[in-house]
């Protein structure tokens, strides 16, 4: 039961209270009829879980070459790219909760699965929904639902400037961000363009010219990442925001980045404020812009 | 009464909303089918021979009270090849009954009781709601009609689907249970 199947009940409840109201007296067994179908779909709409999230789900469409209007897709183009966005979906969800290996296969792939639902309807595309085996609780965003809104947010990115597109590379994963990469190349190589709508939000490629400077811009000669140590002290860190600040030792100069989403307790760093530590950083930048730093352990201070 | 063929159901395990063996043909979903035919095609379980001996019932305990007027449509899951699509057998047929009362039809409380909408699914396994066209001005009617197919024509899903359409007169009633009898009789034979 989803949000548009009670969206159905409210309006079959609405309907059945109206035509209750419009239905003579006279009319005994149809009213009696009446009154029992609304209590049904009372019952039903009682019985909808209230603490229970609904699945994440996302409608990606395509257009170009290999989309015949709202007729059909190639079949092959479809699979590939379907495949290939699940894989970059799959691969952020699974970098959540530990860094990628470089080779080898995307951990927890199993349960980070989009089930294709249906078909979207306008442009030729897909609706996908998180296949979970059991219900989280309402408070849980699931890995699969953070991921959709990454990649969302990455993909509308690279469509923005160099800033908007350094702050969300630099706290995704970088086999995740290939992942992306490839998908962005699966469309550029056939033509194609796409939309993707989750969450009330929506990205869209409206040419192919924009998807490849899109992938160029996430290309790796573009978007520069290294692993440093920095030595220093944090002067500040904001735990729900899951951002810091820290004073380099050297020059005194202070960078601004994010924790790793994988990293928990973020608020210890605050009982260490203004202590000699040395930290480990992903450093991103994007073109000539603004470098990122990106948290990606937890550091360890000296005993008092 | 013209009546057409049960069309197959579809590669969706569905009834489709046209019949796809006779495109052109003006019959389309309600299709308007034979009794006869609805109890020899969807016989096919016990569980479904249990459902139709229900709704063969449900009929007679309707034309018992003397309505015998109207035709009712029946979809559900057991109008789908549920077996299949939910691993599971149908549990009752859904039916709206859309009748002629008779003109001296004044339904003592035992008999409004017996059209009770959850005594008719406990006692014959029929989710049955019944609409009084002679009762209705004919825009509340239309409403109506337009809100039952509005509800019966689609999957949860929004898979487009048919349903079928039988008149309500008794005349075949009894031929088609003795032919569930037979049905259950060879059935139990080793």
């Amino acid at each position: 039961m989803n949000n548009e199947d009670r969206l159905h009940l409210l309006a079959e409840q609405t309907f059945l209270r109206r035509d209750l109201s419009e239905t003579p007296e006279a009319a005994r067994l149809t009213r009696m009829s009446i009154e029992a179908r609304l209590r049904k779909v009372d019952a039903e709409l009682a019985a909808l879980p209230v603490d229970e999230r609904a699945p994440a789900r996302a409608r990606l469409t395509f257009d170009g070459v290999p989309v015949i209007r709202s007729h059909g897709i190639f079949a092959d183009f479809g699979m590939k790219a379907v495949s290939s966005f699940t894989e970059a979906v799959a691969s952020v969800a699974a970098s959540l909760s530990a860094p990628l290996a470089a080779m080898g296969p995307i951990p927890n792939r199993d349960q980070n699965q989009l089930l294709i639902t249906s078909t979207a309807v306008g442009s030729f595309g897909f609706e996908l929904e998180e296949y979970r085996a059991e219900q989280l609780a309402l408070e849980e965003a699931s890995p699969v639902a953070t991921a959709l809104e990454r990649t969302q947010v990455l993909l509308q990115s690279t469509l923005g400037d160099d800033e908007a597109l350094a702050d969300i590379a630099s706290e995704t994963d970088p086999r995740a961000l290939d992942k992306v990469r490839t998908f962005l190349k699966v469309l550029a190589d056939n033509n194609a363009v796409c939309a993707l709508q989750y969450g009330g939000r929506g990205v869209r490629f409206t040419d192919v010219g924009q998807v490849s400077r899109s992938l160029a811009r996430l290309a790796a000669d573009n978007l520069h990442e290294s692993e440093e140590q920095l030595r220093g002290e944090f002067v500040g860190v904001l735990p729900n925001s899951r951002s810091f600040e820290f004073k380099l030792a050297g020059d005194q100069q202070i960078i601004r980045g994010k924790v790793s989403p994988r990293l928990q307790n973020v608020d210890d760093i605050n009982d260490h404020l203004h202590q000699a530590v040395q930290i480990e950083v992903t450093r991103t930048q994007v073109g000539n812009g603004r470098p990122r730093y990106l948290l990606t352990q937890m550091p360890q201070w000296a005993q008092p | 009464m013209t009546t057409v063929a049960i069309p197959e159901w579809n590669t969706l395990g569905l009834l489709p909303p046209i019949d796809p063996a006779a495109p052109a043909s003006q019959e389309r979903s309600p299709y308007r089918v034979a009794l006869s035919d609805v109890v020899a095609r969807f016989s096919t379980s016990s569980e479904r021979r249990q459902i139709l001996r229900g709704w063969l019932n449900f009929r007679a305990a309707l034309h018992g009270m003397g309505i015998i007027e109207g035709f009712q449509w029946l979809d559900g899951s057991f109008m789908e090849q549920v077996e299949v699509l939910e691993r599971r057998a149908p549990r009752d047929i859904d039916v709206v009954s859309f009748v002629r009362i008779p003109a001296a039809f004044n339904p003592t409380p035992e008999q409004l009781a017996a059209l009770d909408h959850d005594h008719v699914k406990q006692t014959f396994l029929v989710d049955s709601y019944l609409v009084e066209m002679d009762q209705l001005e004919r825009p509340n009617l239309i409403r109506k009609a337009a809100y039952w197919y509005s509800m019966w024509s689609h999957r949860r899903n929004q898979a487009w689907k048919g349903y079928l359409e039988v008149d309500l007169e008794p005349t075949f009633d009894q031929q088609a249970l003795d032919w569930l009898d037979q049905q259950e009789i060879q059935e139990a034979q080793p």
